[in-house]
């Protein structure tokens, strides 16, 4: 069978039985599986087997679990509570000043977090319960969860720019510099369009409050604040001079966490075992997400859908400009179905020839791709932020959380397209540090 | 939840999903404890002692597997897997007692494959007597047949959903 | 085609010995008009690791593969002698002494996996890599050192350093903040990582080449007819002196780019190498006692063959 035949079924089947109501992991599980039976009878099943094994015994996602419980140890001893009542008086007299907060508090936990998942479980945890109660609209809360998380992989450091520096044999340091500009870029368009947001739905987020703030208001509540940003620092710190590596720093991050905790006498037996108890149940959902996701990708390896996709844009002979709209179609479309890092491993060892034949930076291309993974990430099926927020926000419905998503989606687009006019937005900073 | 029906299987069938569930991530919290202490272990010894555990990195990957697939019954047996909710008229379509029956046979018939998968690879590594090239050279059978009780566990909390739904009606 | 073969490399497709498999798969599929079609699929286009390329072989999900023989230590350690730290160091050993083991290899893999072997070769040999200068065995005294097998961690406690284990991703960026000191890796890996970013020494140690063989299917081959056999052992004799050169020329090039990035490498002194062989030789018959007489008999040829 043709691989565009075998696309048409896959995407079929996988809708068909997400339509259905069957939980995103079991289409992702089933549709691989059939398409891999399918080719090769049950020949391949060890195969299976091996991609259950290889992905699941995986130190670098180890980070991803290991930032989980920062998160809820943050979460269980009231770090997170004091993080947010001292941010919501400091922008009490803003409108949507939590959605800001989202954002810039993802930015802030990007540069501690490799993982777009792990930064969105960790806000996510810490912020949307705390919207909720003072009446923002789910969509923006989720919306706004979602897409800061995303930001984890963008701005350094960043488990998707490793590897892409590995495959294409990029000085990764140049790429996770590279990265920063952009990832700023991202964070002021998204909170260009909360601005906008609250002004065409003022009924979506709270009012504003209106009494002015005393001095000693605002040293309380940078006081609350304070706990999360030792935090932070202490990470960053630790990465910085050497102590740990990006994996470990989500358990050193844990053991900071429990220390404030300990310092503020929340610390309870009660505390780490809810703590752990969610950990597990947050890792368990996704990785069976990750884990049939997987199959997935290799049974579209397999049938040849990758390459077919990727050979016809290059043999099409596109221009640059023609050949960036192409790409970013195929990366939307992929990003539906695949995992990133998955995508990327699938599309780059195709694509990157053309891509240095056309005469793009490949630092530039990491940038840009990064974005697309992002992207991704918000877009369903096979939208893991979107999953992580939902398993942090359980009562909101995934359909809320798409729609709250999509927006930032748009203006990561245009972000490409700036990216796209400029590329000195990602290369300017990498080229002014040699 | 209504637990006991006519002849009792559904119940029996349940009230077992539920002391596995509660056993395995039970385990499974134990595990992340453990990874966490391990990683944190590795940092201290590294910093302060100049030395290393030699297998934080490999351990931990082992005893993430089997958190993952260990935890996996608790969520099936809660129905807390990820799906997307539909809405409107759809909805009643969705949320029929047959189309609930078909959604869990094919859980079902997914975690049966890959309990069956898993088992192959595990049967390999102990028909090779595999072992792990790190430090340790651990015997890969070990790590690898905790995923394939993680797997049985969801078949079989799979297992009582699907009873559960039917009888539901 | 009559016959369809799958053939898998461990590593990313834009790595020296991927490229040439390709060449060697499409060869070998044009030499035999087509009858014999092998497609060649590198790290990310199936799902394999290093580890399983032996067992994916041996139950046929795949038809041929390239195993590190260090990398399938964990399935059949005895005929992994080349991981055996100062014992065989050069390209040139290197080749007399995969004459002097014959057909032992594929004696071994076919009796215990079914699989067996139509080329050994080399790719280049570990070195040590550091931001900070270490360019005698001496110098590697309490350095923090990341190692990625037993044999590596034994070697470098004897030598009095501090082996520690991290994963290749993260490699790099613990050089850069010196969570570590040093890595051990080859010039190529070290090379294609760009870490002459950060790391600005090499300690040419060369202290083990790695020894790849190119798998086939027992079954697969057996399948086949008289005369593809022969296409397919004609190749394979014509194209293991070009994996020799290839791997060599690699090897050089990126040594070149290392140090046209202004890395320092450092060849160690003969006598300090003469040193470090007698310091290690209890390691070495730790390593023979621990994996029985076919291992011994492969260090005895290696030994006597390369040195
Ligand atoms: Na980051
Ligand atoms: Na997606």
């Amino acid at each position: 069978m043709s691989w565009e035949i075998m696309l048409l079924l896959y995407l079929g089947l996988l809708f068909g039985l997400i339509g259905i109501g069957c939980p995103i992991g079991v289409a992702l599980g089933i549709t691989g599986l059939t398409g891999i039976v399918m080719k090769h009878g049950l020949m391949l099943l060890p195969t299976v087997g091996d991609i259950l094994w290889n992905n699941g015994n995986s130190f670098i996602l180890v980070a991803i679990p290991m930032f989980i419980l920062m998160g809820e140890v943050i979460l269980q001893t009231g770090l997170s509570r004091r993080f947010y009542r001292g941010l919501s008086v400091l922008l009490s007299r803003s409108r949507a000043g939590l959605a800001y907060a989202n954002i810039v508090g993802c930015g802030m936990f990007s540069a501690i977090c490799g993982s777009s998942v792990a930064t969105a479980l960790t806000m996510g945890q810490v912020a949307a319960p705390e919207l909720d109660r003072r009446g923002y609209d789910r969509a923006i809360t989720t919306g706004t969860l979602a897409a800061g998380g995303t930001l984890g992989i963008l701005i350094p450091p960043s488990i998707p720019m490793i590897i892409y520096a590995i495959t294409v044999q990029a000085p990764v340091i140049d790429l996770f510099i590279a990265g920063i500009v952009p990832g700023l870029l991202i964070v002021l368009l998204f909170c260009v369009w909360i601005f906008i947001y609250a002004r065409l739905h003022p009924e979506h987020v709270p009012a504003p409050e209106k009494t002015p703030l005393d001095r000693a208001a605002v040293m309380h509540a940078l006081l609350d604040c304070l706990p999360l940003i030792v935090l932070i620092v202490a990470v960053i710190g630790s990465l910085y001079f050497g102590l740990v590596t990006p994996t470990e720093a989500g358990a050193f991050g844990s053991l900071i966490a429990l220390a404030i905790g300990f310092g503020y006498g929340e610390l309870t037996w009660a505390n780490i075992r809810a703590a752990l108890g969610r950990a597990v149940t947050m890792t368990t959902t996704v990785f069976y997400i990750i884990l049939t996701g997987a199959i997935l990708s290799f049974a579209i390896v397999d049938a040849g859908i990758a390459r077919g996709v990727s050979n016809a844009v290059v043999e099409a002979g596109f221009s640059p400009l023609s050949f960036f709209l192409l790409i970013a179609v195929i990366y939307v479309v992929l990003g539906m179905l695949i995992e990133g890092v998955a995508m990327m491993l699938l599309t780059v060892p195709i694509l990157y020839p053309a891509v240095i034949a056309l005469g793009f930076d490949p630092i530039w291309f990491g940038v840009v791709l990064v974005i697309f993974i992002e992207i991704g990430a918000l877009t369903p099926p096979m939208g893991l932020n979107l999953v992580a927020i939902q398993s942090v926000s359980p009562t909101t419905s995934l359909a809320t959380i798409i729609r709250g998503a999509a927006p930032y989606v748009a203006m990561m687009l245009a972000g490409l397209c700036l990216l796209y006019a400029f590329p000195e937005i990602a290369l300017w900073l990498p080229q002014t540090m040699k | 939840m209504q637990l006991t029906t006519p002849n009792g299987v559904p119940g029996a069938l349940d009230r077992w999903a539920h002391r596995f569930a509660r056993g395995s991530s039970a385990i499974a919290a134990l595990l992340l404890l453990g990874m966490w202490a391990l990683i944190s272990v590795e940092v201290v010894l590294r910093y302060l002692l100049h030395s290393s555990t030699l297998v934080a990195d490999e351990y931990a990957g082992y005893m993430f597997a089997a958190l993952v697939f260990l935890g996996l019954n608790q969520a099936i047996h809660q129905e807390k897997l990820i799906g997307i909710d539909v809405s409107g008229r759809w909805a009643k379509v969705v949320s029929h007692p047959l189309v609930r029956f078909l959604r869990n046979l094919l859980m079902l018939g997914l975690n049966l494959a890959l309990l069956y998968a898993m088992t192959l690879t595990l049967m390999t590594s102990m028909r090779f007597h595999s072992r792990s090239i790190h430090f340790s050279k651990t015997v890969l059978a070990y790590p690898q047949s905790l995923v394939v009780l993680g797997l049985a566990l969801a078949c079989f909390a799979s297992l009582a959903l699907l009873v559960r739904a039917r009888s539901r009606h | 085609a009559e016959f369809e073969w799958r053939f898998f490399t461990y590593v990313s497709p834009s790595d020296f010995h991927a490229k040439m498999n390709k060449a060697f798969a499409e060869d070998i599929t044009k030499a035999t008009g087509g009858r014999l079609e092998i497609t060649h699929f590198a790290a990310g286009e199936l799902p394999y690791k290093s580890g399983d390329v032996l067992k994916a072989v041996a139950t046929n999900q795949i038809q041929m593969g390239q195993v590190g023989a260090g990398l399938a230590a964990g399935d059949a350690p005895e005929i992994d002698v080349f991981s055996v730290p100062f014992l065989c160091t050069s390209y040139a050993g290197f080749a007399k002494a995969v004459d002097a083991i014959g057909d032992i290899p594929d004696e071994v893999l076919k009796e215990k996996f079914g699989v067996r072997v139509l080329m050994n070769w080399p790719i280049p040999g570990q070195n040590i890599w550091s931001a900070s200068k270490i360019e005698t065995i001496a110098d590697l005294r309490d350095k923090k050192i990341r190692t990625w097998n037993p044999l590596q961690v034994e070697m470098l406690k004897i030598l009095g350093g501090n082996p520690t284990s991290l994963d290749p991703a993260e490699v790099v960026p613990a050089l850069q903040r010196g969570v570590v000191d040093g890595a051990i890796t080859s010039a190529l890996s070290a090379n294609d990582w760009k870490a002459y970013d950060i790391v600005k020494f090499g300690f040419m140690l060369n202290f083990t080449m790695a020894h790849q063989i190119t798998l086939v299917n027992s079954d697969a081959l057996d399948g086949l007819p008289e005369d593809l056999r022969k296409i397919v052992s004609d190749k394979v004799a014509e194209w293991t002196p070009r994996y020799f050169e290839g791997s060599e020329e690699a090897n050089e090039a990126a040594l070149k780019n290392m140090q046209a990035n202004g890395v320092t490498l450092t060849d160690p002194k003969p006598e300090d190498l003469a040193e470090v062989r007698k310091t290690l030789a209890p390691l070495w018959k730790q390593w023979t006692d621990a994996n029985g007489p076919v291992a011994a008999d492969l260090l005895q040829r290696v030994d006597t063959a390369c040195n």
